[in-house]
């Protein structure tokens, strides 16, 4: 419904090729409406799904708005989505005439998922740099071409387009669309597969802003159930209201209870309507008292765990949930050594870079106010960048090392009587010699250590 | 050693019983062992359900895994299930999981031809073993046998067909347990309630009128109480879902007598 929810978003979905696009695999229309929304027609594309949801604490893995989630539900297809990326390839002409080719594969690793025609193949199954296009470059791109034969296979080096996704989730070839672009090069569009199943840190919301990431998935037997048989698909805890005051998913939630008993989508505007279309919630708990439930909309419960009756009526029912599109698979990261800046020689930033996670300065002010000093220097000097530099004692500039003699030498003093060596980040080196570029000439005071 | 021995003797009686429901009375034991019950019903009884899907051809509207999603969520009759193995610890295949110890292979192969749209369902899935097919086809070849038979009736729909679409597959059908994946869990769902003991106040009941009585017995949504059209005495409906007594108790608005008098407990008495 919003921008980030799932679901349907138009009816040719499966034929477009957009960049990034999720869609829900079972999309449903909701339980309880307005009608406005029947009116702008935003029911017609399904957003999300009725989850039974229990209004209950569990496990302490809902806190923070985390919700839990029942394992068999999942396994069902609740919250299952398609993520469906596109990546494209552009054979490219060069400006001696001569152009990219894509070649028959060999038996190579890698390219198990190409065709005869050097191109992946929709429905293969594809891994982490995995070979899309199995396509060359000539190696001179510049000079005219003398020979009247034209280039050999000797005059091509590879330049493979392989698929940098995440590993774990099984990935597929969807869709393979070849076309020309304006310039008249030939490019290769593929539609990338995924389907997904929601795990933890995956993030869910209901119609009311109520969001939240699944704290823990838990095996249907231990859910809590009814004697009627109900069991929720997931447990929401009861804090999220108080504050946030969100009377509507109350009102969805008798509303929608009142329509799966009743075999109609009910309305669910705060009021209800003069025109007696919309129902009051005096008008929903009338409905749901005579389905056998409880007029408030609680349920008696039984712990799935030990059998017994729960001390608390459960508020349940349904409630409409979006699937959020900010999932854990796109986010997670984690490195230990990795690529650096060659600027500054300290880590990369950010995920698509494989970046390191920064230590900032409150992370820093902690430390140094916990004394913890040699923490500090391992995490923001030797993790990082540290570099060896030789320094003049005498003007406190920094010199060289001269591998040949091996000896370091001031390159102010012309000599090498006072050097001494130290470590600092590269980073301050670099600041260092910048300054000194501008004229300013930073003096480095050395004592004993 | 001379022990205490807590040794229960639980009696079962069996009170409906059909293809797709199961009621039973379990006495003399206490609602652990009713919920073990419930939960090794829910994620331990093993079935045999479609695992594996090697698709050979696929121009339908839903891609493979959808499809694949699809076929293993569908029942099949899991009467062999026990004499079944499980495929990780089947000797005649190295857990390879494709022999005929451990496994059931399946074809589905439909093209659409006409301009109709095309239901591919769970009746076009063709197995190798008559034993294991899926349970709406089992069912309803039970009723064509005893003359009910319902030709209309379709099967589960996997996914639909236009004109020159195709679905050409070969799945393998596994045991497992509703623990290792919902598939394969053998019910629906699975409960139990706690027999409600009813006594009614006789005594305070006679001072009701035979109107405040009607009114009091219409007040319970499930119709619990019924009225003896003889001796105009209060009675419970023993077939009715006892359980709504407890959602009465927690007060509806138009109940509006001292239910505290009339029912005096609600001991723990399981009836599953």
């Amino acid at each position: 419904m919003g921008k980030q929810a799932m679901g349907n978003i138009a009816y040719n979905q499966l034929s477009r090729a957009d960049t990034l696009l999720y869609l829900l695999a079972y999309p449903q229309r909701p339980l309880l409406t307005t009608r406005t929304i029947e009116l702008v027609g935003y029911d017609k594309l399904g957003a999300g799904q009725n989850a039974t949801v229990a209004v209950m604490s569990y496990s302490g893995y809902d806190i923070e708005d985390a919700i839990v989630m029942n394992k068999s539900s999942l396994d069902r297809g609740f919250g299952r989505c398609i993520a469906l990326k596109k990546q494209t390839v552009v054979t490219e002409k060069y400006s001696n005439e001569t152009s990219d080719r894509i070649v028959r594969p060999q038996n190579e690793p890698r390219k198990q998922a190409l065709d005869d025609d050097g191109i992946a193949s929709p429905g293969q199954i594809i891994r982490k740099h995995d070979i899309l296009v199995n396509k060359q470059s000539p190696r001179n791109k510049r000079d005219k071409i003398t020979t009247s034969l034209g280039l050999r296979d000797i005059d091509y080096a590879p330049s493979n387009v392989s698929y940098k996704g995440p590993e774990g989730e099984t990935t597929v070839v969807d869709r393979v669309t070849l076309y020309t672009d304006k310039d008249d090069r030939m490019c290769i569009k593929f539609i990338i597969r995924q389907v997904r199943r929601p795990e933890i840190g995956d993030k869910f919301s209901s119609r009311h802003g109520q969001k939240g990431v699944v704290g823990t998935i838990v095996q249907q037997e231990d859910f809590p159930f009814s004697e009627r048989g109900i069991c929720p698909d997931l447990i929401m805890n009861p804090h999220g209201f108080p504050s946030r005051m969100t009377i509507g998913k109350m009102i969805e939630l008798l509303g929608g209870k009142a329509g799966v008993s009743s075999g109609r989508f009910h309305y669910g505007s705060a009021f209800g309507e003069p025109s007696g279309h919309a129902d009051k919630v005096e008008d929903i708990s009338r409905t749901l008292v005579e389905h056998g439930f409880n007029y408030t909309g609680k349920d008696f419960l039984y712990s799935g765990i030990t059998g017994k009756p729960l001390q608390a009526y459960i508020f349940m029912g349904p409630i409409y949930y979006q699937k959020l599109k900010h999932m854990v698979l796109d986010k997670m990261h984690a490195r230990a050594s990795g690529p650096r800046m060659t600027l500054t020689r300290q880590p990369t930033e950010g995920r698509a870079r494989d970046g390191g996670l920064r230590l900032g300065e409150m992370e820093r002010d902690c430390l140094i106010a916990y004394g913890a000093s040699m923490l500090i220097y391992e995490r923001l000097m030797l993790s990082s960048d540290p570099y060896q530099v030789q320094v003049c004692t005498k003007c406190g500039l920094l010199g060289y090392y001269n591998h040949k003699l091996k000896t370091s030498c001031c390159s102010m003093c012309k000599t090498g009587k006072n050097m001494s060596t130290m470590k600092l980040p590269y980073a301050c080196k670099l600041l260092f010699q910048e300054l000194q570029s501008m004229n300013v000439v930073p003096r480095l005071k050395l004592t004993e250590a | 050693m001379e022990g205490v021995s807590y040794q229960r003797f639980p009696k079962i009686k069996i009170r409906e019983m059909k293809d797709d429901y199961f009621k039973f009375e379990l006495r003399e034991t206490d609602a652990s062992m009713a919920n073990a019950l419930r939960r090794v019903m829910i994620a331990e009884v093993p079935t045999i359900a479609i695992d594996l899907v090697e698709i050979e051809a696929n121009s339908s509207v839903l891609n493979d895994e959808f499809i694949a999603h699809r076929l293993g969520l569908i029942p099949l009759v899991s009467d062999d299930a026990m004499g079944m193995r499980f495929s990780r610890d089947c000797d005649a295949c190295d857990g390879d999981g494709q022999c005929e110890y451990c496994s059931v292979e399946f074809h589905l192969n439909v093209r659409c031809d006409s301009d109709q749209t095309l239901d591919v369902t769970s009746n076009d899935l063709r197995s190798t073993e008559p034993r294991v097919i899926p349970v709406d086809v089992a069912s309803r070849s039970l009723a064509s046998e005893s003359g009910g038979y319902d030709s209309q009736e379709r099967g589960i729909i996997i996914v639909k067909l236009r004109r020159g679409q195709e679905l050409r597959l070969r799945a393998i059908a596994r045991k497992g347990i509703g623990k290792d994946h919902a598939k394969w869990s053998p019910a629906a769902t699975v409960t139990f309630l706690y027999e409600p003991e009813i006594h009614i106040n006789e005594e305070l009941m006679e001072t009701l009128t035979l109107e405040e009585k009607r009114s009091w017995v219409e007040s319970s949504p499930t119709k619990v109480f019924d009225i003896d059209p003889d001796t105009y005495q209060i009675d419970y409906r023993f077939n009715s879902p006892a359980a709504n007594w407890l959602h009465i108790f927690n007060g509806l608005p138009a109940f509006k007598f001292p239910l505290h008098i009339l029912v005096s407990e609600i001991p723990y008495k399981v009836n599953v």
